[in-house]
């Protein structure tokens, strides 16, 4: 089965291969997880790796804001742009919603440049412009069937609320069945700081890695960093050290007063 | 258009400049005329003038969406503006000199 990789050699791994062609993914994850920068990441190492053009949607932020901040992670999305790799569209969302929106706003965009990665920024703003009575599920699969049906995998940005302690939802409107991955980012405090981790909830028609990991945005993107197995309860937000390692912690510790009391 | 009239006309108000920074800045941008409006601090029908100019010599383009007018930088077409905006300005500069 064909797979389109994200080139993020880690995840890739964890996706066993890559996320499989013209599946619809979501990201997920609340206010400064990553999501955005995954990805962009994701369109970049396409365009650069894979000879793949990429269109990135987005209703909120400006491109002007998007050009820069990638530009931070040296991604320099104008000169693809240039390059007829990539666009960067940017629309209100009810234009969208609009019965022939999708076709008037990014048929001639496709033609163009003839991309194999669409990301949409994000399903929230479509929500928000849904008019009284409108379906949410409804409209979101018409979208992204839009975009499957051009021969493009869609990748959907969905920002979640972040509560420590909640039942796990990824969307509100209970939009998991419309996409066939969902990947989940998490602040996680451990020892009063926060930290962030990745999971796949879900992946149809493949195996993938189940453990949590742990990532960081650094000055390169979008990187993964091994995984939480000192800790349970990751999810919850607050973890604990498993047994084994809470029973190491006080051992050492009780060795080093020990240690101080023998010396006095 | 001559090219004084066309260098006049954009420098004659201000949502004109704000619109062509908006447009050369984020040239991906597609929306309506309430949606560009609310991007500078403005309302649909305080550009619509200055839009409908800016659509009358090229720099922008318009399409229909659900029975709404959309705006879009037209990209051949500003690149032609300011081509001839550029050659005016030399040719100002040189009968000055």
């Amino acid at each position: 089965m064909a797979r389109q990789k994200t080139g993020i050699v880690e995840l890739d791994a964890m996706l066993r291969g890559g996320f499989l062609e013209r599946d619809a993914v979501m990201v997920a994850g609340s206010a400064g997880t990553g999501k955005t920068t995954l990805a962009l990441q994701h369109l970049v190492n396409g365009i650069t790796k894979f000879g793949e053009p990429g269109i990135y949607l987005t209703f909120e932020q400006l491109p002007d804001q998007i050009y820069r901040d990638a530009e931070n992670f040296g991604w320099d999305l104008k000169k693809l742009e240039e390059q007829d790799k990539f666009r960067l569209v940017c629309t209100s969302p009810d234009l969208l919603l609009e019965p022939d929106g999708a076709g008037q706003l990014l048929d001639s965009t496709i033609k163009e440049i003839q991309p194999r990665r669409m990301v949409i920024d994000s399903l929230n703003h479509l929500e928000m412009y849904l008019p009284h009575g409108g379906d949410m599920r409804k409209e979101a699969y018409r979208i992204l069937n839009y975009i499957k049906t051009k021969g493009i995998s869609p990748l959907a940005i969905w920002e979640t609320q972040q509560s420590a302690g909640q039942a796990f939802s990824v969307t509100d409107v209970g939009m998991s069945f419309l996409v066939d991955c969902i990947l989940l980012l998490k602040f996680v405090e451990i020892e009063s700081a926060m930290r962030k981790a990745l999971v796949i909830m879900k992946m149809r028609g493949s195996d993938h890695e189940k453990e949590l990991k742990e990532y960081a945005i650094t000055p390169q993107g979008f990187k993964i960093q091994g995984s939480f197995s000192e800790y349970e309860g990751v999810m919850s937000g607050s973890p604990h050290k498993v047994a084994s390692e809470r029973f190491v912690d006080m051992f050492q510790k009780a060795s080093e007063k020990h240690k101080g009391g023998l010396s006095h | 258009m001559s090219a004084n009239q066309l260098f006049q006309s954009m420098l004659s108000s201000e949502i004109k400049g704000d619109l062509l920074v908006l447009f050369h800045k984020n040239p991906g941008l597609i929306d309506s005329l309430d949606g560009v409006a609310r991007r500078i601090g403005r309302v649909g029908t305080a550009i619509q003038a200055d839009v409908q100019d800016m659509v009358n010599v090229h720099i922008l383009g318009t399409r229909q969406i659900g029975g709404r007018e959309i705006l879009f930088l037209d990209r051949s077409g500003d690149k032609a503006a300011q081509e001839t905006i550029m050659n005016y300005l030399k040719n100002v500069r040189g009968s000055t000199e």
